[in-house]
């Protein structure tokens, strides 16, 4: 194994890999603004169940959700030039490929972030909605002061695990071609160098750390936000304890 | 009874709805992409021609993962013998001004042709499916000559035929070698090869392939069987070629197929460099030896 | 460089002929992690002194690597060193007998195992504790009451979950065209190596994923509406 793993290697590996991690984060950044941005406009629009657009987003999400992330990064980086020509007669030919994965990595964003806060803003009780409009708050404040809030606590788990699910879908975005993120440097340095799999473990490690960081960090912001739920728990165990 | 009226409006109104959207979408995408149906390179041409006193900025491709031609060094800077003798033909053509874009190989015919990039460098071989499309360039710079590669020990593969059912890597999905390959494999049904072709694979996975023997054999150059001799074999020579040559080509600069003003311009500079010995010593200089006119 | 219509339905023709590659790929990976999630959550669940430890470790860290990169890892070791291995465990077979598409099968079900025992897990933890106490008290063992009481009620309560993790996996089986296995994806493009029309091949190729995770998905619904078919009476 000597010969074919050198771990001087490994660590001679790490500060030439490291520093692409800023296209990965800029990546992952942009998607999850965008994409909850976008995500927050399908599931109101959802929600509202206006007729034609509801089966069109329906569509849309039912496609974002049933092909995968590689076919539709392609899709976006050889169609959107051509959709743009063909509508607006522009020529994009100097926008980096990074674009066009940002844009695949938001719509497929949004449909996913889109039905997670649809069925949490559902799952709020309809009893909180009717007290807003009891005390005659109108439809909108209802639902910005009332609704939303609750339901951030049933989002927060699952939109940890999706932003987790981001990052770690950058590792397919150097199949694109031309974008350089961590896996894209361990490729092109195992084709300078003759050797690889330091560099693809380096890879490796560092998915995992940061993987192991985020959901650390989403940990505790749940445990914050559940505090109160902790509580009453408590009191239903020491009831049943002490029948 | 009015409640089931409503019920039937508003089921009524779920299916037409339902149509509408399907319509509306199909009707959206074809609009958008067959549209006007006009090339997207033909803005960019028009343009370049347009101004013709001062200097044009040439964008021009090459790839990042095929050490010595094109690759990226420790700090990430694209370097190799395309780019060398790029920045050379530039030199020679004051009214043009290049500027390099590194991707990988299989995004560059692409790139060209949507007009991302004007020239594309990545020792393309001449085949017919590329000539319908592209313009190549009518002077070579190299040659390239692909053969069978099997390993030393193996004495019984001398061509194609005897490869039947066996598994051979070719390159990606847009390399020259995969076409032929799988050219053959249409005109030979029952002594068809199992190609493995992978547009992510390294020089390290070929050779791990080939001495494991979970490939029996590759297409290769001499020149890049020697390179993996040097490389990965220890002192030993472990890989040879075998037989015929299965394309016998040079590489060219590939084009758009209206940009004949830039190829001829590009190919008037690299005569020059032929003649004042200038491509012969970049050769010898990044490959090892003079490649240029013959293997 | 309009949409053209012949090689869109050419590409679609090559990519239905991969099907079954993906559909044996998706349905291998979702049997054996099944068994394999089931295994994990059930002695989490259990806290079962070493193991339990060791699998919470595991599935943890495993979660954090994407399946490319370990599919690209497998692939390099598994060139490397199958030599060594295979004359460890005395496997008389040759390496270029075994076709690749098995580096693809252990990297997915690693994944997915670990991907599907979470599932489960929350799936059991929402398993009243009466329940077990209720097994125990008319005389079954642990084994028993697992077999008999738990997993019925656990399926309808997994299935959903279960149902976007099985999309998850044929998404997942897409990725094994990195390493070289021709499957829906690769087998839609290669028409387009010849015409150069790569945007039809992808949409082909999206159209098929399109349409097998929506079967799919539709057929484990009914399915679903019909295990519940007793339950829903009592909502």
């Amino acid at each position: 194994m000597n010969e074919y793993f050198d771990s001087e290697r490994f660590i001679e590996d790490i500060p030439k890999i490291l520093p692409q991690l800023s296209v990965t984060f800029s990546i992952v950044g942009i998607s999850i603004f965008l994409g909850t941005i976008l995500g927050i406009i399908v599931a109101v629009l959802r929600i509202k169940n206006i007729p034609i657009l509801h089966q069109i987003l329906g569509i849309y999400i039912s496609f974002m959700r049933g092909t995968p992330l590689l076919v539709q990064m392609m899709i976006a980086f050889y169609g959107i030039p051509l959709l743009i020509w063909n509508l607006f007669q522009i020529n994009i030919n100097d926008w980096s490929p990074v674009v066009f994965v940002d844009i695949a990595f938001i719509l497929n964003e949004g449909a996913f972030l889109g039905e997670i806060f649809r069925s949490s803003i559902l799952a709020v009780d309809s009893i909180q909605t009717e007290a807003g409009y009891s005390i005659g708050m109108t439809k909108t404040q209802t639902f910005l002061r009332i609704v939303l809030p609750q339901s951030i606590r049933m989002i927060l788990p699952s939109y940890g695990v999706d932003i987790i699910g981001v990052f770690q879908n950058t590792s397919l975005v150097f199949t694109v071609g031309g974008v350089l993120d961590i896996m894209g440097r361990a490729k092109t340095i195992g084709t300078a160098t003759g050797h690889t799999l330091e560099a693809y473990l380096v890879v490796a490690f560092t998915f995992v750390i940061i993987s192991l960081i985020l959901r650390f960090v989403f940990y505790l912001i749940n445990e914050k936000i559940r505090y109160e739920s902790k509580i009453k728990v408590d009191k239903r165990k020491k009831h049943i304890e002490n029948l | 009874m009015k409640t089931v009226k409503k019920d039937f409006i508003k089921k009524n109104l779920k299916i037409k709805g339902k149509v509408l959207s399907c319509g509306t979408i199909l009707a959206m995408s074809l609009f958008a992409l067959g549209g006007c149906g006009q090339k997207v390179g033909v803005n960019a041409d028009t343009k370049s021609s347009s101004d013709s006193g001062k200097v044009k900025k040439i964008i021009v491709g090459s790839g990042n993962s095929y050490n010595p031609y094109c690759y990226l060094d420790d700090n990430g800077k694209a370097v190799g013998y395309e780019y060398e003798l790029l920045k050379e033909v530039d030199k020679l053509l004051p009214d043009y001004e290049f500027e390099y874009k590194t991707m990988s190989f299989d995004s560059l015919l692409l790139s060209l042709e949507s007009g991302k990039i004007d020239v594309a460098a990545h020792q393309f071989e001449y085949t017919d499916e590329r000539e319908k499309k592209y313009l190549f360039g009518k002077e070579p710079y190299t040659t390239y000559i692909t053969y069978i590669s099997v390993l030393t020990s193996n004495n019984s593969v001398k061509s194609l035929e005897d490869l039947a059912g066996e598994k051979v890597r070719t390159g990606g999905t847009t390399s020259a070698s995969t076409t032929i390959v799988k050219n053959y494999n249409d005109k030979h049904p029952d002594k068809a090869v199992e190609i493995v072709s992978s547009s992510n694979s390294t020089d390290e996975e070929v050779v791990a392939a080939l001495k494991s023997g979970a490939a029996k054999a590759t297409v290769l150059t001499k020149r890049d069987v020697e390179k993996y001799n040097k490389n990965y074999g220890k002192g030993k020579d472990f890989l040879k070629v075998v037989g015929k040559p299965i394309n016998n080509s040079k590489t060219y600069y590939v084009y758009r197929k209206d940009e004949t003003k830039l190829q001829k311009k590009i190919d008037s500079a690299l005569k020059k460099l032929k003649e004042n010995g200038k491509l012969k010593e970049l050769s010898i200089k990044y490959l090892g030896g003079d490649y240029t006119e013959s293997e | 460089m309009a949409f053209d219509l012949e090689n869109f339905l050419k590409s679609l023709q090559e990519a239905i002929n991969y099907l079954p590659v993906t559909i044996k790929l998706t349905v291998v990976t979702f049997v054996f992690s099944l068994i394999i999630g089931s295994v994990i959550a059930i002695i989490r669940n259990y806290n079962i002194p070493l193991l339990s430890e060791f699998f919470a470790f595991f599935v943890t860290v495993y979660n954090g690597l994407p399946l490319m990169v370990a599919l690209v890892i497998y692939n390099l070791l598994y060139m490397n060193y199958y030599s060594r291995i295979a004359s460890f465990f005395h496997i008389s077979k040759a390496i270029s007998d075994i076709s690749p598409i098995y580096v693809g099968y252990f990297a997915l079900i690693m994944s997915s195992s670990c991907i599907y025992s979470e599932t489960i897990r929350g799936a059991l933890k929402s398993i009243d504790k009466l329940q077990y106490e209720a097994g125990y008290s008319i005389g079954l063992n642990k084994f028993q009451t697992l077999r008999r009481i738990i997993i019925p009620q656990l399926i309808p309560v997994a299935l959903p979950g279960l149902t976007n993790n099985l999309v998850g996996t044929i998404k997942g089986s897409n990725l094994v065209s990195a390493i070289g296995i021709l499957e829906v994806m690769g087998g839609a493009i290669t028409p387009c190596a010849i015409s150069y029309s790569y945007l039809e091949g992808y949409l082909a190729a999206a159209v098929v994923y399109w349409g097998f995770s929506a079967a799919l998905e539709f057929l484990i619904k009914r399915g679903e509406h019909y295990g519940t078919r007793y339950r829903r009476s009592l909502a």
